[in-house]
């Protein structure tokens, strides 16, 4: 009997997750949040997403052409990181300007690092970061909820806040929509996300934890209200999507709890004696730089080996 | 109390229900029996028959001289038909004695059964041992002689048999512990009588819970227990079992003797009990056949130097046609391009998996995603290594402990992106032993 067998190296079989599962994953995870963005900021809220989105996989897709490479949007992490970026943008951004963003993130973050994996900062809050420092006015328009976008009046003020510093103010801002950016408008969503990618084991809670809670304890000892310090700005958002990013933070669990403790610390410093109110986005680009060190210094131990420090 | 258990691992769908309810049943001898000269690690043996000798079952057919090797018994009675060539499962030439079975199964009188079991010594049972030409079964084929005489330096006072079976779809073992529980127990004692060890333990991944019954009553000593471990694969390798039963840990490049532990696969174990009360020399053995692919799945008592071949007619050939042949478990077997493969000392399983079974996706760019880190049952960072692999950077891989990869796969099975990372680690590791091995030279 000659049969043709397939001759490989073990091992033979394989787990069924694959990138494209994980993308959807947190696709799926986007969600809740993309659905509270549209009920509090209207069908605007929709366009920005749909615009980053589609700009994003466009510039994949042409990129990917005109460099004669295998065609990758199909592994879905263009779709991810296009729903990303509008998720960091304030919903009453000049339509263009999502177009360059995605242009940034996809172009120059990604694929001049040699795409999916390589990138060494996190693509979003670079394109973000980009258009922050390009343009600043149209970027720090930031819309109350509700309020439609015609209102440009109603821009800038604070959320007014309850009694914040008893417990039932922080519960109440707790559920809240926020002013900012439009995937920091409801806290609520951001946890069922977080349940979600969790409950999936596509990220573990180390970093998440990490970031917030030494957000909570710098904030404390500040001395401000750590909670509503917490919760406001982009820290929840951040630590569910952007400190969990594979490919721009650590692989092991402790450098994952490291890294979150690092963003929260300088998140925290730059809120406090920095010259931006908001610090997330260049504590997070500032710690995926650190990575390569963190990585060294949370290596694993090898089974049967000492521990050399 | 320790931890029981080992950080990392994976949990691989294990169809075991396949197999795991059919009594072990035994294929008939085939007419031409297919011996491979050397089936140990160690020096290569010789033949010691001619072409045209008759030959009787457990007849020694080919020995050496030399302390690491086990001779090769004939499991037929025929005549000699050749002394030849045949392929090995990993695809090489090896030398092979071709026997013509004659169907008579007339017993060879060098099979003694002994008379007087309390009277053994240690060297009785490890001359016995050796004399039977048994070899670890679980795969490493490592002359098991050679286990049971440590230095003297090295005292051991714990013996375990490895009855996990982690490895996805195979049960001969766990039939084996069902079967023939007391043999096991047998077994053991012996290899403890061997060793002088006071403890031995049998460890039982807890998805085969009626095996533990079964064994625990078969226990008339309390030198001797049986544990319960979690089932996660590779709980079968030798350091994490050793880790999971007795909490010792074995140091990066020693040996399980170190600890002072020594660990047998089952049917070695049930092998050792065999040929020190009958005599009886290693020449048949239990091997699953599963996979999606074969009319009748189970497990079998197979001669030694069965042709794959003549398995595959006996239990009604296949539904529909592979798309792999695998000897051994789909997580560490050999993949084999031809059924004229002989069955080994080795040869725990024969599966056919169908295209549905396996993983035939190309590997896609590595996400930092960590799920290899956190599958490595040796806390080592896979995706650095095969980062280092592709460039071939040797003295990294050594800082990154490359030589400490047990090749277990778990790394590779957990990779969402299909990536292959134990097959870089063991071309990497190979190259790096031998560049070493010429460095002491």
């Amino acid at each position: 009997m000659e049969e043709n067998f397939i001759v490989s190296s073990p091992p033979y079989i394989r787990s069924n997750n694959s990138i494209r599962k994980v993308m959807i994953h947190v696709i799926i995870a986007l969600f809740p949040i993309t659905i509270s963005a549209i009920w509090f900021y209207g069908i605007r809220a929709l366009l920005v997403m749909l615009i980053t989105t589609g700009s994003a996989v466009a510039f994949e897709y042409i990129w990917n052409i005109l460099l004669r490479k295998e065609q990758s949007i199909g592994d879905f992490s263009a779709v991810v990181s296009g729903m990303m970026l509008a998720l960091v943008l304030p919903v009453s951004i000049p339509l263009w300007i999502p177009v360059f963003g995605s242009l940034f993130m996809i172009i120059i973050v990604k694929m001049f690092f040699g795409g999916l994996g390589q990138n060494f900062l996190n693509p979003a809050l670079t394109a973000r970061a980009f258009l922050l420092a390009s343009w600043p006015a149209y970027m720090t328009i930031y819309v109350k909820p509700f309020s439609g976008i015609s209102s440009v009046d109603a821009i800038s003020t604070a959320t007014p806040l309850g009694d914040v510093n008893s417990l039932g103010g922080a519960f109440e801002f707790f559920l809240q929509p926020h002013l900012g950016c439009m995937g920091e408008v409801y806290i609520p969503a951001i946890i069922i996300g977080f349940i979600y990618l969790v409950a999936c084991r596509v990220i573990s809670w180390h970093a998440t934890v990490g970031y917030v809670l030494s957000a909570y304890v710098l904030a404390a000892i500040f001395g401000s209200n750590p909670l509503i310090e917490v919760m406001s700005g982009g820290i929840i958002f951040a630590s569910v999507f952007m400190v969990t990013d594979y490919t721009t933070t650590p692989t092991t669990k402790s450098g994952r709890l490291l890294f979150g403790i690092g963003t929260g610390l300088i998140t925290m410093l730059i809120r406090y004696k920095g010259g931006y109110p908001e610090g997330v986005t260049y504590a997070i680009l500032l710690m995926n730089i650190l990575v390569p060190y963190i990585e060294k210094v949370c290596k694993p131990v090898p089974f049967g080996k000492k521990v050399h420090r | 109390m320790f931890f029981k258990g080992f950080k990392g691992g994976v949990h691989p769908s294990d169809f075991k229900h396949y197999t795991k309810d059919f009594p072990i049943k035994e294929i008939s001898a085939p007419d031409v029996i297919v011996l491979p000269i050397s089936q140990h690690i160690g020096a290569p043996n010789e033949p010691i028959v001619c072409v045209g000798d008759y030959v009787k079952v457990g007849q020694c057919v080919a020995t050496s001289a030399v302390f690491v090797s086990a001779p090769v018994h004939s499991p037929v009675s025929g005549v000699v038909k050749e002394i030849g060539t045949t392929i090995n499962p990993q695809g090489i030439k090896v030398p092979a004695i071709v026997i013509e079975n004659d169907g008579l199964d007339e017993l060879s009188e060098q099979i003694t059964p002994c008379n007087n079991l309390d009277l053994l010594t240690s060297e009785d049972i490890v001359r016995i041992v050796r004399n039977a030409g048994i070899v670890g079964m679980g795969g490493a084929s490592f002359p098991t002689h050679v286990k049971l005489s440590p230095p003297p330096d090295k005292q051991i006072d714990c013996c375990i048999v490895n009855g996990a079976e982690c490895e996805p779809y195979l049960t001969s073992d766990y039939r084996v512990m069902l079967e023939r529980p007391e043999r096991l127990v047998f077994g053991l004692k012996m290899i403890m009588k061997a060793l002088n060890a006071a403890q031995g333990i049998i460890a039982v991944e807890n998805n085969k819970k009626d095996a533990y019954k079964i064994i625990k009553e078969n226990i008339d000593t309390p030198d001797i227990k049986v544990m319960l471990l979690p089932t996660k694969y590779p709980q079968g390798s030798e350091k994490h079992l050793i880790k999971a039963t007795t909490g010792r840990k074995v140091k990066s490049g020693k040996l399980p003797m170190d600890v002072g532990v020594v660990v047998s696969n089952v049917d070695t174990c049930v092998s050792i009990g065999d040929a020190v009360e009958f005599g009886r020399p290693l020449i048949s053995r239990i091997v699953t056949v599963s996979g999606n692919c074969f009319n009748n799945k189970g497990n079998y008592r197979v001669r030694i130097g069965t042709p794959i071949e003549h398995i595959i007619k006996e239990v009604g050939g296949f539904t529909s046609k592979p798309s792999m042949l695998i000897l051994g478990g789909p997580m560490m077997g050999t993949t084999l391009y031809s059924t004229d493969v002989s069955v080994m000392k080795n040869t725990g399983a024969v599966l056919a998996l169908g295209k549905d079974e396996i993983n035939l996706h190309s590997a896609g760019p590595c996400l930092r995603c960590g799920k290899c880190v956190d599958a490595c049952p040796m806390q080592l960072q896979p995706l650095y290594l095969m980062a280092n692999c592709e460039i071939k950077d040797y003295e990294k891989l050594q800082q990154l402990n490359i030589l400490d990869c047990i090749e277990c796969g778990a790394c590779t099975y957990a990779c969402p992106s299909k990536r292959h990372i134990v097959q870089s680690i063991r071309i990497r590791k190979q190259e790096i032993v031998a560049i070493q091995r010429k460095v002491k030279q």
